[in-house]
This record gives structure tokens, sequence and C-alpha cells, in this order.
């Protein structure tokens, strides 16, 4: 017995002796997110790298039924344009939307639990900023797109989405909805803390993070959900300080009016625009998606950019097309990346600005329509229409109160002013899927034509209290606790 | 025992397959009795066999197949007797001419080796028909077969455009254009091209609404029209735009010329005249039709002393008048020009030498032309007083046989290529002034712009 009981006792104590290095490092490779440099890295994450246009803007009323001559048909966008639900976890899908948003959403609580954890927080605060704007940002985008539409001054007791404030540590952790309203509160938390730490100077390219003018664009989107007008007012004018934004807008008329195509898609979504407010890169074929059946084709064109609005004049963006019906005005710019140095297969990527000045200016435009100040709402129109109407004369061209009434006869002055701003957005925003947000906020029915054969179109329609309205969360997030949305 | 087994398996299995390649069978069915699309052959076909395909090795497709044209649009068959007619007319105008100029090669070397006729247009949806469509260089579609008439002009060239906008992608797919030519007019173009009109085309130096569609489609309008209109007409188009436009067209005619030169070592000017003789053939042109600014020529140049067979009469009534510049003036008259300013008003100058320079006589005229291309021309009875019309009025005497030769008499406008064999309907063609009453006498010179 003591034999035996010796050796394996000294045994023990070598052995011991041994595991106390080894179990000094870790068991395996994982970054420890314990600098400010790393988290700002990890933030980088914190930003939904997948894309929503294609559902949105094929749910909304600036896709039509080309017809039976255009022959491709995509998925990711036939279902919505039906308002069907997608049960594909592909790119551009609703489910690839609510994961890659969750996974931003991790990004952001890993981020903010390891500041929570540093000693010294000072150097990190403009990080904690864009966590929580960029958390506050993906959860009003899933709560936009997955729950009822915010109806201010309603209860909003509707189910919204899980709004996820700390990593998960587990594998299907349970996770309840909340209300809608309970959600919006929360974003609104998120954004009042996070705005003011934001500084520009923390970022390499501060297009690509919650720069400040990103974070005032965000706020106002936000606030005009809630219809807060005077907060959307004084995010917005928080953008430019000396209201110039006649320079900040998109130069239909100058200088993209002198792109060639390939100008055109190089240039829109570079950092360098200056109406770019925030960028992010996301795994999407939509630049792709060019010779859809369903897209922007001849009846959209004609009526948006064929016909003089309410301007007098028509838009003076340059339309292209890849072969009559299917227009495009040649936005996006496709970033293939290839799956090794020599492959000849890869994942397309399309960086999309989600936030900018022009979407801004017309926001406040549109805060300043609901506060009844109209001369101020038709000041911010003009400025957006006068870069975008050839040879703009402010006299002749600019919109007054006047030709709205023409234009859109039976509405009230500050109707006209709202009709005036939402179908400007239409237009200006075609194939970004912005549309989809006003069509929420006004409540609007959407139509969408079907084409039989011998092209003779039926309408259909979605109301404004259709559950439809509510895009599909992945059926994955029944494990989690949550309810579907209702069909 | 396992590996064994295998191997046993293996064995056996490769002795199957062996044994099953032993097998012989005869191949020599019968495919006619299986293939009931094998169809005898007509005398359309035949024609085309010989015309096209024996020639060109070039498949032209008439009978109706859905699957060769766009889905999704309501589109006829092509009616069988049109189709030896539109054939000779593309193998006269379009295949021709490349054969005359690029070497009898050039259209068997780089050429759509299909040809696919259907008997309407095709519809699109922004009021646009499409008359042709040419696919990966190799096919190309022609529409509107069923309206075509060999004998009009108008149908003539419609069709044959459209080959030559076609043929042109095909040829900048074998090599590609000159990339900077993109940038000429850029900005100006538009994916919705139907919404603009043909003076906004111009206007932006394109030449015609459907050149804006893109880049490519504005480079292939340019060389089919450039060879449709022939030069006098596309410089007479280009003539109506606005300067800044006339230089931008001018710069693309320059891209297409060099284009075809580096390329195919083809003189393009020389292709163009070529395409216009064979138009001719079915309609010549009628040169009183041709005279004024935007329509044609603008100018017309003779030197009577140098020109070998002016008519008798005029002849002597210009000898006449240099005689009288010398004897009276001392000067030595030199040649006669006819400016055409308007479709109805002409320019008459006289160039002269006093010791070595050369001054200039001027007097306007109005010109009627009647439908039987007669034209009269009259003194207009306010005449500009600048230096060149005062000469005018002093060295009248001296001109009067010359002058009064145009005035007292009436003219019927045609070519001379009846008396002096030549070219006719090109820059530098020679048109003649016949006299109404006397065929024998006549004044011609070189038709310019």
């Amino acid at each position: 017995m003591k034999k035996i009981y010796i050796p394996f006792l000294a045994l023990a104590l070598v052995s011991t002796g041994g595991c106390k290095k080894f179990l000094e490092h870790s068991p395996d490779q994982r970054t420890q997110i314990n600098s400010v440099d790393k988290v700002a890295q990890l933030l980088t994450s914190a930003y939904s790298e997948s894309n929503y246009i294609a559902f949105t803007e094929a749910a909304s009323d600036n896709m039509e039924d080309k017809g039976a001559e255009v022959v491709d048909k995509e998925r990711f966008v036939t279902l919505p344009y039906f308002w069907q639900d997608n049960p594909d976890n592909s790119q551009d899908t609703p489910t690839d939307y609510w994961n890659g948003t969750y996974t931003a959403i991790a990004a952001a609580n890993e981020a903010l639990s390891a500041i929570e954890k540093a000693t010294d927080k000072t150097a990190y605060q403009p990080y904690k900023g864009e966590a929580l704007l960029a958390r506050a940002y993906a959860h009003f985008m899933l709560v936009t797109l997955y729950s009822k539409a915010y109806v201010a001054g309603g209860d909003n007791t509707s189910p919204g989405i899980p709004y996820v404030t700390t990593p998960e540590k587990v594998v299907n952790g349970q996770y309840t909805r909340g209300t809608v309203a309970s959600v919006y509160a929360m974003i609104e938390k998120d954004l009042t803390e996070g705005l003011p730490l934001i500084k520009n100077s923390a970022y390499g390219v501060p297009k690509y993070h919650f720069n400040i003018a990103a974070a005032h664009a965000f706020a106002a989107r936000f606030y005009l959900f809630k219809k807060e007008f005077a907060k959307v007012i004084e995010h917005v004018s928080a953008i430019s300080s000396g209201n110039s934004f006649a320079g900040m807008l998109r130069p239909w008329s100058t200088r993209y009016k002198t792109y060639s195509g390939a100008e055109m898609y190089t240039n829109f979504t570079m950092a360098t625009e200056p109406s770019t407010l925030l960028l992010i890169e996301t795994s999407s074929s939509w630049a792709r998606t060019r010779t859809n059946r369903y897209g922007f084709g001849q009846l959209l064109s004609d009526a948006m950019f064929g016909t003089a609005n309410v301007t007098g004049k028509t838009w003076v963006h340059t339309v292209y097309n890849y072969g009559v019906p299917n227009y495009s005005l040649l936005k996006w710019n496709e970033y293939f990346v290839k799956t090794s140095q020599n492959a000849t297969i890869g994942e397309p990527y399309t960086i999309v600005p989600v936030l900018t000045t022009d979407e801004a200016l017309l926001n406040r435009a549109e805060a300043y329509a609901g506060l009844g100040q109209n001369d101020l709402a038709l000041q911010d129109i003009n400025t957006f229409a006068s870069t975008r109407l050839a040879g703009y004369n402010p006299v002749s061209d600019g919109v007054t109160l006047t030709k709205i009434a023409n234009f859109y006869p039976g509405t009230t002055a500050a109707e006209g002013v709202i009709k005036t701003i939402l179908d400007f957005k239409k237009a200006e925003f075609v194939m970004e899927g912005l549309r989809w947000f006003d069509i929420l906020r006004h409540r609007i029915t959407v139509k969408h034509n079907v084409k039989a054969a011998g092209d003779n179109s039926t309408i259909i329609e979605l109301k404004a209290d259709d559950p439809r309205r509510l895009f599909q969360m992945p059926s994955q997030v029944e494990l989690s606790g949550i309810a579907l949305n209702p069909r | 025992m396992k590996n064994i087994f295998n191997t046993g398996v293996f064995t056996l299995f490769v002795l199957m397959t062996l044994a099953s390649c032993k097998k012989e069978g005869k191949l020599d069915a019968n495919l006619n009795i299986i293939d009931k699309n094998i169809i005898a052959k007509t005398t359309t076909d035949e024609w085309l066999d010989k015309n096209y395909l024996n020639p060109y090795n070039i498949e032209t497709k008439y009978r109706f197949d859905r699957f060769e044209l766009t889905s999704g649009k309501n589109i006829t068959p092509p009616d069988e007797l049109q189709i030896i007619p539109m054939m000779e007319t593309v193998r006269d105008v379009w295949i021709k001419p490349f054969e005359t100029i690029g070497g009898a090669d050039f259209i068997k070397r780089i050429s759509p080796k299909q040809f696919v006729l259907a008997g309407s247009a095709s519809y699109n949806q922004d009021g646009s028909i499409t008359l042709g469509t040419a696919e990966g260089g190799r096919k190309i579609v022609l529409y509107v077969v069923n309206t075509f008439d060999k004998t009009n002009l108008a149908s003539v060239k419609q069709a044959i455009q459209v080959i030559q906008h076609e043929y042109t992608h095909i040829l900048n797919q074998t090599v590609d254009y000159q990339t900077d030519f993109q940038t000429i007019s850029r900005g100006g173009y538009m994916g919705n091209w139907t919404l603009g009109t043909l003076a906004q085309a111009r206007a932006l130096g394109f030449i015609t609404a459907y050149a804006r569609a893109a880049p490519e489609e504005d480079y292939a309008e340019m060389s089919s029209n450039m060879l449709m209109m022939g030069r006098v007409g596309y410089n007479a188009a280009v003539s109506t735009a606005p300067a800044d436009a006339q230089v931008k067209l001018k710069k693309k005619e320059q891209y297409v010329v060099d284009y075809f030169k580096s390329g195919f070592n083809i003189d393009f000017y020389a292709l163009q005249t070529e395409v216009q003789n064979a138009l001719y053939n079915i309609s010549p042109p009628v040169l009183a039709k041709l005279i004024g600014p935007g329509i044609g020529y603008t100018r017309m140049y003779s030197n009577p002393l140098k020109d070998a067979n002016q008519s008798p009469e005029f002849l002597s009534l210009w000898k006449a008048a240099v005689n009288n510049m010398t004897a009276g003036f001392d000067l030595g008259l030199l040649d006669v020009t006819l400016t055409f300013k308007s479709a109805t008003t002409m320019t008459l100058r006289y160039s002269f030498l006093q010791d070595s320079d050369v001054l200039f006589a001027d007097a306007d005229y109005t010109m009627a032309i009647d439908a039987a291309n007669v034209v009269t021309l009259k003194l207009a009875a306010v005449q500009p007083t600048t230096a060149n019309y005062a000469n005018m009025n002093a060295l009248n005497p001296a001109f009067a046989p010359v002058n009064n030769y145009f005035k007292n008499n009436k003219f019927k406008i045609d070519w001379i290529n009846k008396i002096i064999p030549g070219n006719i309907g090109g820059l530098g063609s020679l048109g003649a002034f016949y006299k109404q009453t006397d065929e024998k006498s006549y004044f011609y010179g070189a038709m310019g712009q």
C-alpha cells in the first residue's frame, strides 16, 4: 500500500506543478476585449451586415410588375412584392436582416460590457457613445420592420422586439418582445445617453461610424416616428450649424449630371459624398438585382422621372436602363469579395448610405409641416429641389402653397406640403428602400400591380392595418420564447 | 477477408464491364423517321442557301421559332413572300458595300452567323418599338419584315439602318471602340430616352434620340446613321445643331472614322459612298430636293474655264465676261460660286484677281424651285451695301452676259452624270442647271457644303 501511495502522491505533486503554467494561458486564442483600441475595433461589427433594401423596397410602392417579358424572378424580391413570408435565410431576406442585426447588437453589448469592466472609463467614452447609438439604431430598425408601426399618442402596447442589452452567454436564451412603447423608451434612453459622448475624432473613417451628424440624423428619423417635431428640427439643424444644407445634398443637377453610368455608381456610395452621413457595408446581392420582373419599371420611371412634379419641372436625375423596362438610377456598386486570392467565387457586398443629409432635410421639412410652419417647410423643400432641377430658378421653380394646391387638388395646405415631401422622398430614394418607412409612418395603403397574360393588370392592396405589414421573424426565434408575428 | 472480398467484387465488375464493351451494334438508324422537323426545301430556302448559306455561312431563319425571340411579347411570323425581297436588299445594301470596301472576306470573317426574321415589330413598354437586336456577335433578329417594301426608300433605309446599327454592335464586340467616346456627351445619356425629342438630342450632340440610351447605342447610332444618311445628309443634319453640339457630333464622327480605319482598315467615307450608291439604285437622289442649309448642299462651285464640259452657250458667255473684265477693268475673272443661304435665297459670287489679291463680287437672288425641279432666279430687290455687293454693281457691265443668263432663264436642276459620268449624291458630285427651253445649254459645278 505504502509503496504505491508515495509514488502516486509524488506524481500528483509533479503534475500540479506543471499545470500551473499551463493554466495561466487561455484555453483558446480568443481576444480579450481589454483595451480602448480593441473596443473600437469590435464596434466596427456593431452595424448590421445585412441589407433591408430588397424587401422594404419590394413591399413598398416603389416597385411594379414589369410583366412576363422580364424573366428574372428573385425570391427575395418576389415574395415581399406579394407580401408573403420568406422562409429563406439567405442574403437580402427579413430573416437575414434579423440575424445580422442581432449580431451587430451583440457586438455593441460586448463592447459595452468591456467598457463597464474597465477601471478608467474616460478614454472609452466616445466608443460607449458609438455602441449605444449602434444598439439604438439596430433596435429601431428591427422594431420598425418586425413590429407594428409606432402610433404617436397611441398606447403602442403591441409586441415590440427583444431589446437586448447584455451579451448572450447561454444557448437559446429566453427573451420577451416587450411592447412597441417599451422598445421606443429603450431606444430613446440609449440615444440620449450615447449622443453627447460621440466624438468624430475617435474614428478612422467617421462615415463608417456613428459620427455626430449621423447620430443627429438617426435621432431625427426616430423622433419623426414619435411625432416629436421640435426634437426633429433640433437634431436636423445640428447637422449643419449654418443651415447650409444646399452644399450637403446630392448634386444631381450639377456634378451627378456630368457623370457617366460607371462614375455614377462608383461615387454614389463613396464616403466622400457630402450627403452621406452613415455608411454600412452589407452582404447583399441588391446591386446586381437589375433585371428583376418586380422592380423599378416603366410605370414608375415615367411617373417619377418622366412627368413634371409639383415644381412644374421634371427631376433631373439620369435614368438608365438595362434594356427597357428595367430601369435604374445606378446607385449601387457591387463589391465582390472573393473567397480567396485565386478564387473565382465569392460573396457580393453593397455599401449602403443608410443615413443621408437629403433624408434628414426632408424629415425636418415634415417636422415643420407637422408644427404648421409651412413657410419653413417650403424653405427646406426648395433647398432640396434646388439641387434636383435643371437650371433651378427660385422664382419660377420654387414650390409654393399655390403650386401645391394646384398639383394636389382637394388637400389642405398642411396635407399638400406633406404630400409634396412624401412624393419627393419616394422619387429621391427609389431603390434605397426608404419609402417603406414613410408608408409605415403615414399609414399609406400600398398598391401593387400584377400582370397576367396579355399584360392586363390587377391591383393588390396592403392596407394600413394589414398584419402583413410586419415582416416575419425567423422561425427559430420561437426557441427563445418569442411568438412569431400573426398571419 | 474484407480486402479480398472487395477485390473480388471489383474484378467481377471490371469483367462485366469489359464483356459489355464487346458487343457491337449497327448505328445506321434512319433518323429521318424520328426527326419530324425535317422540311423539304422550298425555293425560298434554296435562294437563301445560294445567296447566304453557301457564300457567307449565314443562316436565315424565317420559320417561326418562339424561342429565338424575346419572351413575353406578341410577335408574328414573317410572310414567306417577303423573305427574298428583304434578304436581297440586305445583301445589296449591307453586304456588298462592306465587300467592296473591306475586301471579299470581310463579311465572311466578321458577320452575324444567323438572321432571324419576324413579321411584326417588338413593342416596348416605353412606347418605342424594337426593329432589331444583336446577340453575342452572332445573331441578328430583324423585325417588321411584313411591312418591308424594297422599292420604298424609307422602308429600305429603316431596315438596313437596323442592320448597320446591330452590325456596329457586332464590330464593337469584335474590336472594342475607344473608351473615351462616352465622355464626349457625358451627362446626356438617359435610359428613358423616349421622353426626349430629336431636337433635344441634337442639341446635346446626339444624332438621334435613341443615341442617348447608352454610349454603345450612341456609337451604333452614329455609325449607322452616317452610313444611311450619307455624308451630305449627315453634314446637313449636323449643321442645324447648336455650335457646341456640332463640335461633339464632328468629334464623334472622327472617332467612328478612326475606329473603322484602325480596327478594320476600312475607309469609312468610301463605305458611306458605297452604301449611298446602293440606296440610289432603289431611288436616285433628286438634286433639286437636296438644296439648302439643313437639307443638303449649300454650295455650287464652278471654274468654267477649267471645266471641260460646260455647255457651249454658257462657256461663250463666260468667256465674254472674262474678256470684259480684262479689257474694261484689268481684272482677272476666276470662278463662280452659288451659295444657297436658305431654301429660297441664293448668293451669286464671282471671284477675280486684282494684281495678286482675290476679290469678290456678290449679288443676292431669290430662288423658287417648283415641283418639276425647275428653278427661277430673281435678283433680290434689296441688296446689302457691303464691299462685295458694291463690287458687283461696279463690275456689272462686265458680268452682264453671265448675269443675264441666270436672270433671264428658268433652269431644271439635276445631276450631270448623263453627260459626265460620275458619282451622284456625294460631296463634290457634279450638279447642273439646265436651261428649261434648251437642255443642251447648261451650267454645272461641284456641289458642296
